[in-house]
Order: C-alpha cells, then sequence, then structure tokens
C-alpha cells in the first residue's frame, strides 16, 4: 500500500494544491518604475481614429499601456510600439485584456487617417488619440509629458521631443508604473500578466 | 466498468495528481532556495532614497530652495541599486515625467546602463538632475541577475 496507507491522504489533497498554488505564486515584481501606494491615473477622455470617445475610465478590467508619441517620429515611437507588440503575441489570450492607447503629441500631423494607417501597421486594436488643443493638453499636463517642437531648419518639416515612458494603467484604474524606453518585450509581458492576475 | 475495477485506475489517477502537485512544490522550493542564495552572495544591493521632506513646498512657495538633490546619482545595474523618492509633504510632488501625491513613492530598478534625467520641481530652479546607471563592474553578477529575474 506504501507511504499514504490510513494516512487519509484524499483528504490531504486540498492542502497539497493550495501549497502547488502557493509555490507558483511569489517571485513576482513588477520592473519598471513602480507608484507606491498607487493611486486613480488621471482622465483621459479624447477621441480615437475611429471618432468614437477613448474614455480611460470605461476600460475598468484591462490593463491599459498608455504612450504619448507622434507618427512622425523617426525612432523612439516606432520601436517601443514594436516592443509593445512582440509583448502582445508573447501574452497569447491574455492580449484580449490590454488596451494600447497612443496619443498623438502632433495633433497637427497625425489625422485620423494617418494615424489609422500607422498604427495598423503594428497592431490593428492600437487606438490611436487626439483631440482639441486644450483637450490635449490637459492630458499631457495630467500625465506631466513634455511635447517640444523643434523645426528643422530650411525646411517646413519638424520633430517632437517628446516623453518617451509607457504609462501602465491596471484593471482598476489605477497608474501603476512607468516603463522607461527600451524596456524589454519580456518584462512588459512580466508586468502584464502580474497586473492582470492581481 | 465494475466498481471492483474502476477502483485501481480512480487510484492510479490521484497519484499522478499528488505526484505532479508534489513536483510543482519542489520546483517552487528550488526557486525561493536559488533566490535566497543569490540574495545572500549579492549583498551589495541597496536603495538610493530621496526624501521631500513635510513643508518642502511651502518652503519652495516662499522662495527658498530647500531640498538638495544631488545633481548627478550613480547606480550599477549588476547590484540591482534602486532608486526611491518619497513624497513625505502634504502637497504634490512633480518629478520629471510623474507626479507623486502626499506619502506617495516612486520605486525603480534600473535593468540596463543609460543616462536618464530628471526635472524636479522641489528646486526653485528646476535643475536637473542626472542619473547615470553603469554597467556592472562583476561580469558574474549580471549574469546571475538576469538569470533569477
Amino acid at each position: 500500500m506504501g507511504l499514504f496507507t490510513g494516512f487519509g491522504w484524499q483528504r490531504a489533497l486540498p492542502t497539497l494544491a493550495l501549497l502547488t498554488v502557493l509555490a507558483g505564486c511569489g517571485g513576482g515584481q513588477l520592473r519598471g518604475g513602480v507608484f507606491e501606494p498607487p493611486q486613480p491615473a488621471p482622465a483621459v477622455v479624447l477621441t480615437d481614429q475611429r471618432g468614437q470617445v477613448f474614455d480611460l475610465s470605461a476600460q475598468t478590467g484591462k490593463v491599459v499601456l498608455l504612450y504619448f508619441g507622434y507618427t512622425y517620429c523617426p525612432d523612439v515611437c516606432p520601436t517601443s510600439l514594436a516592443d509593445i507588440s512582440t509583448a502582445r503575441r508573447e501574452l497569447g489570450a491574455d492580449a484580449a485584456r490590454v488596451q494600447v492607447a497612443f496619443v498623438t503629441v502632433d495633433p497637427q500631423r497625425d489625422t485620423p487617417q494617418v494615424m489609422t494607417r500607422y498604427l495598423g501597421a503594428f497592431d490593428k486594436a492600437y487606438l490611436g488619440l487626439s483631440g482639441t488643443t486644450l483637450e490635449l493638453q490637459r492630458v499631457l499636463d495630467a500625465y506631466q509629458v513634455k511635447a517640444v517642437r523643434r523645426d528643422t531648419e530650411g525646411s517646413a518639416s519638424y520633430t517632437v521631443d517628446h516623453t518617451a515612458f509607457i504609462y501602465v494603467i491596471d484593471p482598476q484604474g489605477r497608474l501603476r508604473e512607468l516603463l522607461p524606453f527600451g524596456t524589454r518585450a519580456d518584462d512588459i509581458v512580466n508586468d502584464v500578466r502580474l497586473l492582470l492576475r492581481k | 466498468m465494475t466498481p471492483e475495477l474502476a477502483r485501481p485506475a480512480r487510484r492510479r489517477g490521484l497519484w499522478i495528481l499528488a505526484a505532479i502537485m508534489l513536483a510543482a512544490l519542489g520546483l517552487g522550493a528550488a526557486r525561493v532556495g536559488a533566490v535566497w542564495q543569490f540574495e545572500l552572495t549579492h549583498p551589495t544591493e541597496h536603495e538610493i532614497i530621496i526624501i521631500v521632506p513635510k513643508g518642502t513646498a511651502i518652503l519652495q512657495a516662499n522662495g527658498k530652495d530647500s531640498l538638495m538633490i544631488p545633481r548627478t546619482l550613480w547606480l550599477t545595474v549588476g547590484d540591482m541599486d534602486t532608486l526611491v523618492i518619497r513624497n513625505e509633504d502634504d502637497f504634490t510632488l512633480r518629478v520629471g515625467p510623474f507626479r507623486l501625491g502626499p506619502n506617495q513613492q516612486y520605486r525603480q530598478r534600473f535593468r540596463s546602463p543609460g543616462v536618464f534625467k530628471l526635472v524636479c520641481s522641489t528646486m526653485y530652479h528646476e535643475d536637473e538632475t542626472v542619473i547615470t546607471v553603469l554597467a556592472s563592474k562583476d561580469p558574474a553578477g549580471t549574469w546571475l541577475s538576469n538569470l533569477f529575474r
């Protein structure tokens, strides 16, 4: 009969099951710049590229990755969006509970058509947000985002220097952390999974 | 299937389930042990804590630069330094790209070397603090820290 004879080991199974779950837990930490304790994320009410209102407070139940950039950005924005895309692929089914929202810091050039084309190249589920000057400035101020236009000498073109963090908002609508530019996809996956689990 | 034939099959299934659970427990214990061992052999991990004390905002409003934040902060990736900025004031603090509410703190470990700049509202002249993150001087330490992430 062996080790478990007379032990009533069937009754021990629930305990074993609990210990198994606990063994798999723990050791998970967010890998970005974390706010402790977390506070409600500042409001974001803007218009997406389809003309629909995006209200951050209506995104509860999802992790929102908020990113401020512009479609003419030569390097930082496409790199960050590509990293997020890689992370979403690795998340698999969990990606359905992640909303990526790209807030433009260049509303003059980032029309709905331009943002549809640009963001669609990364992931058709990405939302491109814009609004009036006042609406955008309100959101930029709330998130402490700097966006400074730099005209190109001898040309009508310009670039926009901007804050390049990914703002991570948890399913409860709280701003949990900032992920700096260059954060690896597996770190994004780790943090999103942790927040979805909580 | 008669009950006499079902009983050994059920028992076998329960054995397998218990074996899986014990294996998972063992793996979990091994991981905890490895992390514990890593922490024991890397006692250099430490925090750099910047505290904004109570009353800073009022002093600042009166034109007094009360808070001394180093112009340059040096951290090392391999030693897993953690930067902590803690707001103990009664007012919201603006630091670089974020706001800290009263009694809120911001904690960040740097996982790759680089230079980061913070502009802080607590300094009257809103000067920059440069955070320089150095790659580890100890390649083994960096390798171990990557292994246990």
